[in-house]
């Protein structure tokens, strides 16, 4: 992964951002900062899709919460007067994507194949620990194998030294449909929201094609 | 009394007429781009366009009609005269009419929009603008072409942006001995590892038939919408790579030459 350069200006040309072949300039008043963000390319799609390596069973009508770490990158800011830009995202991951649904009606997604389990696993590195919440409303056993978010609005929590992703819980209605909402707050204990993100917003994605 | 005796005595009417069809014009400007500004962002950009023309033409017809009463021209006599015209006018005008009633369904039913990649004929393009009687879209050769929107409507057009993913298919042949079953997981393996192509749906190789020159094969993988170009530049040559790296050849035609006067079999090549 190549790393950024501040380039300083001559007579009182403005700072430059340099990276590869991403090259831009710092308007005065503001700086460049870094927070993580959850991995994807904003180019091919602002989906993400959590993959479960191995599909998950949930009883008829009852609900049950698993942890996994999903992939983050680095998001390059420029900030200034309380609000934030992206201006580049450095990434250690290898990105593919799927077509969730038909190439018509679907979505393409960033496909990103995660374990889990009930308790919250271990942090690790360029990672982010994901709550996933399953509420299953129908009276049969239903099986998850993946869940679809629309990362733009993700947030994203500093607990202490780790990065906590926000809580996404899944409303099962039936066999084809899901509601997915983010629900605002860490997937486990208290945190500090990334300030790049604009707060108090509950998403709602649904997953029309079955889970 | 000539014409310019006419005008002669009625300068001031004439003046005001002038004026009139300025300020109407003028009017016309500002109130298009109130709703250029209003609608720009809100509103698809053809149906703002649209919303802006349509504006303009009716101040800008007001303003004539205006002109002209103030001439003294009775326009009931106009009108009642423009009657026979507009008969005449209307069988003249009927592939005009028909393009405009076109283009308004075409707004309504909003099949492609400015920017969309689409493919009219054998023509790759972008549509560049919609207007009331004709489409305008750019060809990848860099060619404005004007279409009437009245054969748009009753054409057959793909528009490739709709789509959210794409399949794209590569065929070649294999000489019959080839080990089909190693070059379909290579093929297959090759494809997958590139960014671009889609996790799911997942790439297929597969035989689809068989011809003169072998098995006839089938690459097919899926992109997203966007990242198409990529798919489209790389798969030919991923496919011929793989079966390089393989040592595999492809099939050529064949045909067999019976040389009856030689009494034996000539296998030809072409």
């Amino acid at each position: 992964m190549e790393e950024y350069k501040i380039l300083k200006g001559r007579g009182g040309l403005p700072d430059r951002y340099v990276r590869g072949e991403v090259e831009l300039n710092i308007p005065p008043g503001t700086k460049v900062e870094t927070y993580p963000v959850l991995s994807g390319d904003s180019k091919v799609t602002e989906y993400f899709g959590v993959v479960l390596d191995t599909p998950l069973a949930i009883a008829p009508s009852s609900e049950m919460t698993v942890y996994a770490n999903l992939a983050s990158d680095t998001g390059v800011f420029l900030s200034g007067g309380g609000k934030y830009r992206r201006i580049d995202t450095i990434s250690r991951w290898p990105k593919k994507f799927a077509l969730y649904g038909n190439a018509s009606d679907g979505m393409v997604y960033r496909h990103f194949k995660a374990g889990y389990s009930s308790s919250p696993p271990k942090p690790e590195r360029d990672k982010v620990l994901a709550g996933l919440k399953i509420v299953n409303h129908e009276d049969e056993w239903i099986t998850m194998g993946r869940c679809l978010i629309d990362q733009r609005h993700y947030n994203l929590f500093y607990s202490g030294k780790d990065v906590v992703g926000e809580l996404i819980e899944i409303q099962v209605m039936n066999d084809d449909l899901s509601i997915v909402r983010l629900r605002n707050r860490p997937s486990l204990g208290k945190g500090r929201a990334m300030p790049y993100m604009p707060a108090g917003i509950i998403n709602v994605l649904e997953m029309r094609f079955g889970l | 009394m000539t014409l310019i005796d006419w005008a002669i005595a009625n300068t001031t009417d004439l003046l005001i007429s002038l004026a009139i069809i300025v300020i109407s014009v003028a009017v016309a400007k500002l109130f298009a781009m109130l709703i250029r500004r209003r609608m720009h962002g809100n509103y698809s950009e053809s149906l703002t366009k649209m919303a802006e023309k349509f504006v303009y033409y009716l101040v800008v017809l007001i303003g004539l009609t205006a002109a002209i009463g103030n001439l003294g021209v009775n326009l009931t006599s106009v009108l009642v005269a423009g009657g026979f015209l507009g008969i005449v006018l209307g069988l003249a005008a009927q592939s005009s009419v028909s393009n405009l009633i076109a283009g308004l369904l075409l707004i309504v039913d909003r099949p492609f929009n400015i920017g969309d990649s689409v493919v009219y004929g054998t023509d790759n393009a972008t549509v560049v603008d919609i207007g009331l009687m004709s489409t305008k879209v750019s060809t990848w050769e860099g060619v404005q072409m004007r279409i009437p929107n009245n054969s748009l409507f009753t054409s057959s057009l793909y528009n490739y942006t709709k789509s959210v993913a794409r399949m794209m298919r590569v065929q070649f042949y294999l000489r019959d001995g080839e080990e089909l079953g190693k070059v379909v997981s290579a093929i297959n393996s090759r494809l997958a590892e590139r960014w671009y192509v889609l996790v799911e749906p997942a790439p297929q190789t597969f035989a689809l038939s068989f011809s003169d020159y072998g098995v006839t094969v089938e690459a097919r993988a899926w992109t997203a919408g966007t990242t198409w170009n990529e798919l489209y530049f790389t798969m030919p040559q991923i496919v011929n790579e793989t079966l390089k790296g393989m040592g595999v050849e492809f099939a050529y035609p064949k045909r067999t030459l019976v040389d009856e006067r030689a009494g034996r079999n000539r296998k030809a090549r072409g």
